[in-house]
């Protein structure tokens, strides 16, 4: 159980100056779904990039599976079995669903046959030859986790995946990636402002705010903390939904 | 009658120059395409893969060897020569500005072509081509040259075999993800040097294939001989939209045609203002479709 996990140790991250992460420290464990979540410019993309190699941190260390990955490009991360889909959805716009997937199964060394029951489990056959840009939003972002699953990463990150989905959509999505979990075992960082939906999903979350963790633990610890229903839940600007009770309901 | 006859024949093979023509600027075109896709870079000394490629044609022609071996050669010579230009001059330039990328590009050309004046000649040299890229063919009531047909069926043949490539083989497959977003693609697990190398490589084999056809239509190489055909490639380019593979080759072919119609319409005294008349369409082009005729009106998102 030590060397499974995708941690990030006392990062700090700072661009030209202004800190956007301020010594935060999180790790997921293989067959763990931890949740981020945060107002926004708390950092939680940021903190994605760090843990995707797409962003070096200033200060700390990224460390995946035992090896030690700060400053390894993205491609080298992605190798050490990260994952990931995007906040704006990065499709190969002109290439259809299937060959979207194919390349994240080729891009790891995976086979072809991997991908038809990867789009069968995102529900994605029926458009597996449709050009990727012709598609609804959701069905995009389905692609996108299709595509990050077919190189079998060990630890899985999710940004925003539940965006511009509707309730129905969003509980589908819920009870995929759960079998996703159950099926592969892979660890899932997942950052979404749909807390419907995080609460109902998560093992953990994790909460920012501007840069710094303020609360972490399960999602009944988190929804009561009153740091979070200060700089969250509370705030000006929070999602309009009734918390607690639609977390409760479930 | 007969003037309708003769006025169908012109056309036809006015079509077929123009689709030979088409198809050099098209190999050109996919080739500046296809670095400028993966490492945003308009590779300006392209010219110059195919200045060395046709000078590889002339020294093995001068050591006496033939044809058969020129082309190989001249292929692989524009192969080899995109991979040093990427290794030694465009890596250590690896997240470098779009201005600075393009500068040293401009350099890379200058010094290339300096350097054939200096090491060759100035001037131009000679490259005899067989015979049989002279003679015609007669198909009915239209005579038609080799050199075009041969010029079109091997573009058409290397268009389709790396289209088969890029679309079956699963290295094909990432450098065209990587041609769409070569960041996400980096994200999976693609190797960036990898996809980088094989961008150059195969844009110096267009350029190699290219050369061959432009010398055979000369007879000669110059250290300049470059620039014309860069310039007719960017333009192509630019007008099926800048990174678009398929805009490239489409690209091409329209330059082609505007370039062979002013040709054949235009009267004899305004002929040598052609290139003005030419770009002019362009414009007019870029202007009802600033994006070029292939790239995606980009949705709001």
């Amino acid at each position: 159980m030590t060397t499974a996990t995708l941690a990030l140790r006392d990062v700090v991250k700072r661009f030209q100056g202004v800190v956007a992460l301020d010594g935060v420290s999180l790790e997921v464990a293989e067959g763990e779904i931890v949740g981020l979540i945060g107002p926004n410019g708390s950092g939680k993309t940021t903190l994605l990039n760090i843990a995707s190699g797409v962003n070096r941190p200033t200060e700390g260390r990224l460390v995946v599976g035992g090896v030690d990955a700060t400053g390894r490009r993205p491609n080298q991360v992605a190798k050490l079995g990260v994952g990931r889909t995007f906040q704006q959805i990065r499709l190969f716009d002109d290439m259809t669903v299937h060959d979207n997937v194919l390349v994240g199964a080729v891009a790891r060394g995976e086979d072809r046959d991997h991908v038809a029951p990867l789009l069968a489990r995102l529900n994605l056959a029926a458009v597996a030859d449709r050009v990727a840009v012709t598609l609804s939003y959701g069905d995009q972002r389905r692609v996108e986790i299709a595509r990050a699953l077919a190189g079998s990463p060990r630890f899985l990150l999710l940004d925003e995946p539940a965006a511009g989905m509707n309730e129905s959509e969003s509980d589908a999505l819920l009870a995929t990636i759960q079998a996703i979990r159950e099926e592969q075992g892979c660890a899932v960082l997942i950052v979404d402002h749909d807390l419907r939906l995080m609460m109902r999903l998560c093992d953990r979350i994790h909460v920012l705010a501007e840069g710094r963790t303020i609360c972490e633990g399960t999602p009944d610890k988190v929804r009561a903390d009153p740091l979070v229903i200060e700089a969250y839940l509370g705030s000006a600007g929070a999602p309009a939904e009734p918390e607690p009770a639609g977390g409760q309901a479930s | 009658m007969m003037v309708f006859a003769a006025a169908g024949q012109e056309a036809v093979q006015q079509a077929i120059n123009a689709l030979a023509l088409g198809s050099t600027y098209a190999l050109l075109a996919l080739g500046l395409a296809m670095v400028f896709s993966v490492l945003g870079l308009v590779n300006f000394a392209h010219g110059e893969l195919v200045a060395v490629s046709g000078y590889a044609m002339y020294l093995l022609h001068d050591a006496g060897l033939p044809f058969a071996v020129q082309v190989p050669a001249a292929i692989a010579t524009g192969a080899i020569a995109a991979l040093v230009m990427q290794r030694v001059v465009f890596r250590p330039l690896r997240g470098a500005s779009f201005i600075t990328l393009l500068i040293s590009s401009f350099a890379l050309s200058v010094l290339v072509q300096n350097g054939l004046r200096a090491i060759i000649s100035p001037r131009q040299q000679g490259v005899p081509l067989p015979d049989f890229f002279n003679e015609s063919v007669h198909l009915g009531p239209y005579v038609i040259g080799w050199l075009e047909i041969v010029t079109l069926a091997s573009c058409v043949i290397a268009l389709i075999v790396l289209t088969l490539f890029l679309r079956r083989s699963t290295q094909g497959l990432g450098m065209l993800a990587a041609a769409e977003d070569f960041q996400a693609t980096r994200l999976m697990g693609i190797s960036p040097n990898r996809v980088i190398a094989a961008a150059f490589a195969i844009s110096g084999a267009l350029a190699g294939l290219a050369a061959i056809f432009l010398v055979a239509r000369r007879g000669t190489v110059d250290p300049g001989m470059g620039f014309m055909p860069l310039l007719s490639a960017f333009i192509a380019v630019v007008i099926g939209g800048l990174g678009s593979l398929s805009g490239a080759v489409v690209g091409g072919f329209v330059l082609a045609a505007i370039e062979v119609t002013l040709d054949a319409t235009l009267p004899g005294s305004v002929q040598p203002f052609r290139e003005a008349f030419a770009l002019g369409i362009v414009v007019v082009i870029l202007y009802f479709r600033p994006e070029g005729l292939l790239t995606r009106v980009s949705e709001a998102k």
